[in-house]
């Protein structure tokens, strides 16, 4: 029995389309399956591998720029994850490093690197590597020594250092008046919790990623909370000198006249003298890592410190 | 002169016919789809990107138009056997090429203008300020794209539409390699290799001194001297290409 040529090319036909389909939807499975070997992590890690910046830069053929632009949308895809790790940042100075090779000139990439690899990824050696290479592209630009100066001030603990990048950016054209003002308290109020609050308050005013905002006001109440338990706990010094006897509770400086007013704690809780004479919040927080932290006393390595 | 004008109007004419304006919807798409993604995938610098992207796309375009319809536009007429009846007219072969030249170089520049709209519309809608050097730039990709005009065309007279198109190619390549290749070779202790280099670097247009997409892009200001003379860098290249092509085409049978 002969089968009659048109229903012969349907079947031909409908063979074809189901070949076709069959390819493309295991394709696709294959390729859900290689997204699932191939998780967010790896993909970054692969922007560690990036060839070198100069030889990059020949093979782009004069568009450095666009290229520069194709790894920094990259890289912004991945530094947006919070990694539990630094290990998790690795591969960010290299990527920043040869985009920045390709674009000397991209000074929001040196900026975001920066202030990631020191504020998420405790990486203060490249952070302050990765500004400094922006510094020497763009000396006019005074965000980069500002934020060396936050990286030494407040992650390395080092208020000369610090004070020496603040002098430069201060002197820059568009610098905010008070930057001069900030430098010259680095080194000579350094271990003040009131220096690092002012910091962290101009630091603000300047960032508008939402995520690294939140981390900065968290911090800076840690930084409130700090100050303000110091300076109950000079009151409760001043009142024990005058009444030979701890007080019973804060309020009893106020109406000593000692202090004007019992601060609000940051983090909504109360705070409390005990009878050793120390003032301790209700909210908890741990005291003596944070006060290591914030207020820089530089008595153990910043290493040890851990953030939050 | 009228003869130019007249082989000019009709290249620019047959561009048209073979659809090459069809690249500017591809152009438009491009550029309005990846602002509206970079718009969302970014953070910070989402202007200058748009920049970036806008002269590359010009950049690209072009020099894709350039080389593969500049391969085209002697060989073209030659394998359609069609030079022929121009050749029978009393129109000189000098006439012929310089002719087919302006004809692209009018299809070239009425791309780039279009391109160029469509690149500051879009840099009005997301507010991104204009700048002068924008305009610089696109001036400096439309002197590079009659560079490469001129040497497809060169390469045209005397090879196929393959060879002519990796030719080109090659010397849009080198082209941004010469000036970098010619930087690392001054550490080399091989006298020969550092002249040989060096000759190269002279004999070869180096591409990159009509690049400035990146100061464009962040809004720095070049020097209207430096535009000029890179403008007559370029265009003397171009000049030679063509006097050369002219060479060869009056030497070739028919």
């Amino acid at each position: 029995m002969t089968v009659p040529s048109s229903i012969r090319s349907m079947i031909q036909q409908s063979s074809g389309v189901v070949l076709i389909l069959g390819a493309l939807s295991s394709a696709f499975f294959a390729e859900r399956f290689l997204d699932l070997e191939r998780p967010s992590q790896a993909r970054a890690e692969a922007l560690a591998y990036l060839p070198k910046g100069e030889y990059l830069r020949l093979a782009s053929l004069g568009y450095r720029q666009i290229v520069a632009d194709i790894i920094w949308l990259q890289a912004v895809q991945h530094l947006g994850l919070r990694r539990d790790t630094n290990q998790g940042y690795r591969w960010t100075y290299h990527a920043v490093d040869v985009l920045t090779d390709l674009d000397p000139k991209f000074v929001a990439a040196y900026q975001s690197a920066g202030t990631i690899l020191g504020v998420w990824a405790g990486r203060n050696e490249e952070s302050v590597a990765i500004l400094e290479k922006g510094m020497r592209n763009n000396p006019e630009v005074w965000q980069l020594p500002f934020l060396i100066g936050y990286n030494y001030f407040y992650e390395q603990c080092n208020p000369s250092a610090s004070a020496h990048y603040l002098q430069i950016a201060a002197v820059l054209p568009g610098a905010p008046e008070y930057l001069s003002k900030l430098a010259s308290r680095m080194t000579v109020e350094a271990g003040d919790p009131q220096a690092a609050v002012e910091f962290l308050e101009r630091f603000l005013r300047q960032t508008r990623d939402e995520r690294l905002r939140e981390v900065l006001t968290d911090r800076m109440k840690y930084v409130l909370q700090e100050r303000n338990l110091r300076v109950l706990e000079r009151a409760v010094q001043g009142y024990s000198a005058t009444y030979h006897k701890v007080p019973s509770k804060l309020e009893d400086m106020v109406t000593a006249r000692i202090i004007d007013e019992i601060p609000l704690d940051p983090f909504g809780g109360e705070y409390f003298v005990d009878t050793k004479g120390e003032v301790q919040s209700t909210s908890r927080r741990d005291r003596l890592r944070l006060h290591q932290h914030v207020s820089c006393q530089w008595r153990s390595k910043p290493s040890d410190v851990a953030i939050q | 002169m009228q003869a130019i004008a007249v082989i000019a109007l009709n290249t620019f004419r047959e561009n048209l016919r073979d659809k090459i304006l069809y690249n500017l919807v591809f152009f438009a798409v491009l550029l309005i789809g990846l602002s509206v993604l970079l718009a969302d995938l970014t953070i910070m610098e989402h202007h200058r990107m748009i920049k970036d992207l806008g002269l590359a796309a010009i950049n690209l375009v072009g020099v894709i138009i350039a080389i593969f319809v500049g391969i085209g536009l002697v060989n073209k007429e030659i394998e359609r056997r069609t030079v022929y009846t121009i050749m029978a007219r009393p129109i000189s072969r000098t006439t012929f090429i310089l002719g087919k030249y302006c004809g692209l170089g009018l299809t070239l520049l009425i791309n780039v203008l279009v391109m160029l709209s469509v690149f500051l519309a879009i840099l009005g809608l997301y507010g991104v300020p204009i700048t002068w050097t924008l305009f610089q730039a696109v001036q400096l990709v439309f002197v590079e794209m009659l560079l490469i005009t001129a040497l497809a065309l060169l390469f045209s007279t005397f090879s196929s539409s393959t060879l002519s198109a990796i030719f080109t190619l090659a010397f849009y390549v080198i082209g941004h390699l010469i000036g970098d290749l010619k930087g690392l070779m001054e550490n080399s202790q091989t006298v020969v290799l550092r002249r040989a280099v060096a000759g190269l670097y002279y004999l070869c247009p180096n591409l990159e001194m009509l690049n400035i997409k990146g100061q464009a892009a962040i809004g720095v200001a070049v020097p209207v001297t430096y535009q000029t003379l890179a403008s007559a860098y370029g265009l003397s290249y171009a000049v030679a290409s063509i006097v050369l092509a002219c060479m060869v085409f009056q030497r070739r049978d028919f």
